[in-house]
This record gives C-alpha cells, sequence and structure tokens, in this order.
C-alpha cells in the first residue's frame, strides 16, 4: 500500500485516505511529482527491514530521509518480550520457545508416521524385511531421541534403503 | 398591399398581417407577440436572457455553442457544451444557475489534480469526486443551490 507524507505536517498517510481527506478533488491514479506538489505530500519508498534476532521481531516506526533525501519506510528490530508483573522476559522468550518446540515436535512425528507407513508392507507375512529396511525403520522409531530432537536438520533422518 | 415604413414609427396597438391564419403582433407593453394559427406564443426578455413562455418543439437539429473553456469558471452562457485541455493542477469554479446544465468534456485529468466547486457527485461508486483519466466527460446541472455532477466516462 503507497503511503505519502504530508510536506508540512509531516503525517503519513495512504492514497486512500489523502482521497478521502479531499473530497472535492479528483486525483489521477497515478501520482507523479505534479499530483504530488499539488497534494503537498511525498512518496514514501520502501525501506529497507533489519535482520532481526532470535525472540525479535521487525516492526515499522514512521519513515526516515535516505542519503539521496527520499523518505523511506523506517523499520527497527524490536524485542518480542518484555517484563510485566506476570513474568520476566526470559520465562515468556522461555514458554514460547517451548511453544515452537512443541509445535515442530508434532510436525516431526506426524513426517516420521508418515514415513514408517511407506514401509509397513515389509512387515507382511509374506515378506521378508531387509536387515536395512529394519535398521532404518528402528531409526525413525528412535528419532525422537535424536539430539537435535525437535528442531532437526534434513541430515538428521536416516536414509529410505 | 406592401407598405414601407423608413422612419421611426410609435404604433399604440398590435400590427396585424391581414391573413388570418399566420398574425404578427407587437404588443404596447413591449413585449414581442407572435401568433401562428392562433397559437400565441409569448416571447419577451429578461436582465439574462430571452424567456419563450409556452413550450417549444424543435422538428430539426438544435446547435449548442462548444467553448474552449480557457479559464476556470464553468458559466453555460459560454456555451453548453466546453472543453479544456489540462496543464497544471486547476481549481473550478462555477457559475451555474437553477436549471442550468453543461457537458465538460477535459484532457490530461491523469497528470493533474482537478478542484471542484462543492458538486454532490452522481458516480457508480456514490457521492464521490471521481478518478480522471486522459480523457474524461462530467456534466453538471444545479437543482435550487445544489451543483450536481456526474461522471460520464473516460473516451480514451
Amino acid at each position: 500500500m503507497a503511503e505519502y507524507r504530508n510536506r508540512t505536517t509531516g503525517e503519513v498517510k495512504s492514497q486512500g485516505a489523502i482521497r478521502r481527506d479531499h473530497p472535492n478533488m479528483s486525483i489521477p491514479r497515478v501520482w507523479n511529482d505534479g499530483v504530488c506538489d499539488a497534494l503537498n505530500v511525498d512518496p514514501v519508498l520502501p525501506g529497507a527491514r533489519p535482520t532481526p534476532g532470535q525472540y525479535q521481531n521487525v516492526v515499522r516506526d514512521g519513515v526516515e530521509q535516505n542519503d539521496a533525501g527520499d523518505w523511506v519506510e523506517k523499520w527497527v528490530v524490536a524485542d518480542m518480550f518484555s517484563d510485566d508483573a506476570d513474568s520476566t522476559k526470559a520465562e515468556k522468550e522461555a514458554a514460547y520457545q517451548a511453544t515452537l518446540d512443541e509445535n515442530t515436535a508434532t510436525s516431526n512425528r506426524t513426517a516420521r508416521n508418515e514415513k514408517l507407513a511407506e514401509t509397513d508392507f515389509w512387515g507382511a507375512s509374506d515378506m521378508t524385511m531387509s536387515a536395512e529396511m529394519t535398521t532404518y525403520r528402528q531409526a525413525l522409531r528412535d528419532i525422537t531421541t535424536h539430539s537435535n530432537w525437535p528442531n532437526l536438520e534434513e541430515g538428521d533422518w536416516p536414509t529410505k534403503p | 398591399m406592401t407598405t414601407t415604413i423608413n422612419a421611426d414609427t410609435v404604433v399604440g396597438g398590435a400590427i396585424v398581417t391581414g391573413d388570418a391564419s399566420g398574425q404578427l403582433g407587437l404588443q404596447a407593453d413591449g413585449t414581442t407577440l407572435v401568433e401562428l394559427a392562433g397559437t400565441v406564443v409569448t416571447v419577451s426578455t429578461n436582465a439574462t436572457s430571452t424567456v419563450i413562455s409556452s413550450d417549444a418543439t424543435f422538428q430539426k437539429a438544435i446547435v449548442e455553442n462548444v467553448y474552449t473553456l480557457a479559464g476556470t469558471d464553468i458559466d453555460p452562457s459560454n456555451g453548453t457544451i466546453q472543453t479544456k485541455v489540462l496543464s497544471a493542477p486547476v481549481t473550478f469554479t462555477e457559475s451555474i444557475s437553477a436549471g442550468e446544465s453543461v457537458v465538460l468534456m477535459i484532457e490530461n485529468g491523469a497528470t493533474h489534480t482537478i478542484t471542484w466547486p462543492t458538486v454532490t457527485w452522481v458516480t457508480s461508486a456514490g457521492n464521490a469526486a471521481p478518478t480522471p483519466t486522459e480523457k474524461d466527460t462530467f456534466v453538471f446541472w444545479k437543482i435550487s443551490t445544489t451543483l450536481y455532477g456526474a461522471y460520464v466516462g473516460s473516451y480514451v
């Protein structure tokens, strides 16, 4: 959604909001320099977003001018949690991580079960399961004891024979 | 018989032709009276316009004046079809009386803002100033003191 900054007040608004502010004005669909001059606004260009750390978000913090003098979106990194009367920031982060781990574990168990189901037919009475397949299926069953569990990487999964 | 009048002549009553099926008279109070086949059409003037005080039927085309609007005032007295090519943002005013209407065709609206006088807009989007394109047509008319504007459409 395109944003524009009022040159006098510094207020940042969307095109729609500016149109609503000028009910008696027909404003072109494309806003060139002349239209911006008539409306006393400057366009706000996309700004670079910083990379957030663990338990951090990137949030919008108004606008700023870049080296070229253009107005751009200002993004900052903010902590997801803070201390309050009920719990500390560290406690909230631990609870958040536990939720993430539980979701990941559920997803990986589902994936594990699907991989086991793919080879269940080897257990039929008229089939002979190879030693490699037996090892593979046991490794799948033991995946929850992997040192990286539940945050497995692709290489942590056993290779299907 | 033909009578020629070569000087100002004051006539106390109507001048009546001798043909009963088509008469022309000038009334003494200054109002022009045209009587054709027994039907009276009164044509008079007020401060701003000519007034025809009966229904009028035109069996041929009506030619309206097409006016190139150089300024910014929309005035039907200049012509009821008006055109304007924008080269900069424009702020219009209006001199439209109740009962009058104007067709306004605008070019270059896609690159310039147009600020209108107070208008009750009649558009597909409701009462909102329309978004102009490269070539647009508007119609304005006034009822009592309310100026209405309709966005006819784009002709790009």
